[in-house]
């Protein structure tokens, strides 16, 4: 069959037979406008969950516990580390994007400062984490990358915080001792930290609300190497830190600082072993449809994943999506039956032509094609009808969803996720359904010789 | 009639001259418990006039059909210009359909939503016609339109034309390729007389002046006169073949 003659043709039936094929290809847009609404709304609200409620793009992994319960306590049985080698062995599982090592500080700590803040000094034991600085290098920049501070370089002997240059402070190994001018330590902390004091701590000990990019560039006098629980160690060092910025990378509860830093701290003031291993690691997942892989991969490791809940939440949307498309699918096959329904109509009035048509020339072959073609055109015209339908609708729910709920967190600014991919799967699927509907009307309409067709009709 | 149609038809039949011969050939259609055709023995020449004639039933049509082929279920051998059409696969046949043969149906089978012309080019939206197409589809239909006497039809759909017109619209369809052999079933059964002695013409003219081989299944005894060969059939057997015939 000429392209011409097939153009020709195509354009005369469906002209000609508008009114019926309109009323299948209505069956097929309707269907795809659910079948994609549905979608791009299941979509819509698992990026949501899974990348901001519960990430799935990144996940914590530690060393699985062979702690032994003894009644009121857990006795450790092995080590709760993973080396660099370890590390390595998650950077070569596929998937797995990056890898970034955490280590907690072994030492006790003790903060004190806030007067500028608050009005009155707080003093309070601290917990810290160290973390790879290039885990929050998108959120925060260099400002929590000195590499000058986790080896411990040091300018010259002071007494007081004057006598050094800006941007330095007068620390020290121990407060009976001159200091050395150190660069102040960057941390970090949760926004969770803040919420925390604005919601009940600051209301029980009656503080200010605290506005969190005030807190920018707040800092605090640390002492390392001691607490209000035990007496000092031996050495004690003296630092100040300065909060350059929030993340979510941070620990929930405490401050965290550069590893290396960490490192040494812990090297340098901690017990026997403390900078040996790292306690987890954030492994960087390159795409969420690679997560499972990647943590089946580091379980066979003998590591556990510390997920908050992803994993419930993957498995819910994953099952929620999956009935979403098994009902948008079980529509499309009702519409494709209706479609086939209507080809075979559409053949059986067209019997006489469709002889004709063999009879000067046509073959099988050109017969089915133009059937399928014709298909074709319909469940593509219905797809993009049906892809217009669903972004008017969703539109329409996004503008009422947006307006008519309250804000909470994680409020999207759409709860729609219109992925290219599913525009070209509700085309597809269109073009699909009509080309299923109309292959047995053609290849029934084809089966008879001419000479049989036309001495029946 | 036009020049250029005339010297296409003899050009493509002193390339090949046509003859069909046709061996033992045996139909018996799906579910009956009879032969149509019961062995049909047949040679014909290119260029003849072939009047096939024969009470209703007695398998005339059936013999066009499988000739023109536009039926493929038979035994025996039948050959034209060459092509052995019982081993031809379905795209070949339709090539044949195309190329060689015009069919000239009783009922016309014209195509109501399209015009006249594109009721005669219909066949080229499948493919190439046999004969070298100098000319555009449209211009050859209208052309074809002119040679069966109806010049200024082009545009006009068939619903809007009598029986005789309409019978003229699917001979100049069938003649659209140039075919070598034109096969026509009971062309003037639905027809009145003066207007079946105009298709006669038609064909008498289409006969003499361009050469082409003919075969009209008939029950129109003008018709029958007209063939320069009459083959009379009888429940599904050749039972007369006069030559020179009147």
């Amino acid at each position: 069959m000429t392209g011409r003659g097939l153009g020709q043709s195509v354009r005369d039936d469906l002209t000609r037979h508008w009114r019926h094929i309109g009323a299948g290809a209505l069956g097929i847009a309707m269907s795809v406008a659910a079948l994609v609404f549905f979608l791009s709304l299941g979509l819509g609200v698992r990026e949501v969950l899974l990348g901001e409620v519960f990430p799935m793009d990144r996940i914590e992994v530690h060393r699985k516990s062979t702690d032994l319960n003894l009644l009121a306590l857990k006795i450790e049985l092995g080590k709760d580390t993973i080396d660099d080698s370890m590390v390595e062995k998650i950077q070569a599982v596929h998937g797995v994007a990056a890898v970034y090592p955490k280590m907690r500080l072994l030492v006790p700590a003790m903060a004190s400062g806030g007067e500028s803040l608050i009005g009155q000094g707080m003093q309070t034991e601290l917990v810290a984490d160290g973390i790879d600085p290039s885990l929050v290098a998108d959120e925060i920049g260099k400002a929590f990358h000195n590499p000058r501070i986790d080896q411990g370089a040091s300018g010259p002997p002071c007494t007081q915080n004057s006598d050094c240059p800006d941007g330095s402070v007068c620390a020290g190994i121990t407060a009976f001792e001159p200091g050395e001018c150190r660069e102040e330590i960057p941390v970090i902390v949760s926004e969770h930290m803040v919420e925390l004091y604005n919601g009940a701590f600051r209301r029980a000990y009656r503080l200010p609300k605290v506005n969190p990019q005030a807190l920018l560039g707040l800092g605090l006098d640390v002492s390392f190497g001691t607490s209000s629980l035990r007496p000092s160690g031996r050495r004690v060092s003296r630092d100040r830190v300065t909060l350059v910025g929030f993340s979510d990378a941070a620990i929930p509860l405490g401050i965290t600082m550069p590893l290396g830093f960490v490192q040494r701290l812990n090297r340098e003031l901690g017990p026997d072993g403390a900078a040996e291993g790292y306690h987890s690691a954030v492994v960087e997942i390159a795409s969420r449809e690679a997560a499972t892989e990647v943590i089946e991969a580091v379980e066979r490791f003998g590591l556990d994943v510390r997920d908050g809940g992803a994993r419930r939440a993957a498995f819910f949307m994953t099952v929620l999506l999956a009935t979403v498309s098994l009902v948008g699918i079980v529509i499309l096959a009702i519409s494709a039956l209706h479609v086939m329904h209507v080809f075979a109509l559409l053949v059986m009035i067209r019997r006489r032509e469709i002889g004709v048509m063999r009879a000067v020339g046509a073959s099988r072959g050109d017969v089915r094609l133009l059937l399928i073609i014709e298909a074709s055109v319909v469940g593509f015209a219905a797809g993009a009808c049906g892809l217009a339908v669903a972004a008017v609708l969703s539109w329409v729910a996004d503008r009422a969803l947006i307006s008519g709920l309250p804000d909470f967190p994680f409020k999207p600014e759409s709860f729609f996720a219109f992925d290219p991919w599913l525009l070209a799967a509700g085309l597809g699927v269109a073009v699909v359904s009509c080309v299923l509907g109309s292959l047995a009307p053609s290849l029934r309409a084809t089966g008879p010789d001419p000479a049989e067709v036309l001495s029946s009709t | 009639m036009s020049v250029l149609f005339q010297l296409q038809f003899r050009k493509l039949d002193g390339y090949t001259p046509l003859v069909i011969s046709i061996s033992g050939l045996r139909k018996r259609y799906p579910g009956s418990e009879m032969d149509v055709l019961k062995g049909v023995d047949l040679e014909i020449a290119a260029g003849e006039f072939v009047s096939l004639v024969g009470r209703s039933g007695c398998g005339k049509s059936t013999l066009l059909n499988i000739v023109g082929g536009l039926d493929s279920g038979f035994d025996g051998a039948v050959t034209v210009a060459g092509l052995d059409l019982g081993s031809l696969g379905d795209r070949d046949l339709a090539r044949y359909r195309r190329r060689t043969v015009g069919f000239v149906f009783q009922a016309y089978h014209l195509l109501d939503h399209l015009s006249c012309t594109e009721n005669v080019a219909l066949a080229s939206r499948f493919g190439r016609g046999g004969a070298a197409q100098s000319m555009d589809d449209r211009a050859r239909a209208e052309e074809a339109l002119e040679v069966v006497g109806l010049p200024g039809s082009a545009d006009r759909s068939p619903t809007r034309l009598s029986g005789g017109e309409r019978q003229r619209v699917a001979i100049a369809r069938a003649l659209f390729n140039r075919p070598k052999l034109l096969l026509l079933d009971e062309p003037t059964g639905n027809l009145d007389t003066a207007t079946g002695t105009e298709i006669l013409d038609l064909l008498s003219t289409l006969h003499l002046d361009l050469g082409m081989t003919i075969i009209a299944a008939t029950h129109d005894r003008a018709i029958e006169a007209a063939g320069r060969r009459l083959l009379r059939m009888c429940d599904g057997v050749l039972v007369e073949s006069t030559e020179d015939h009147p």
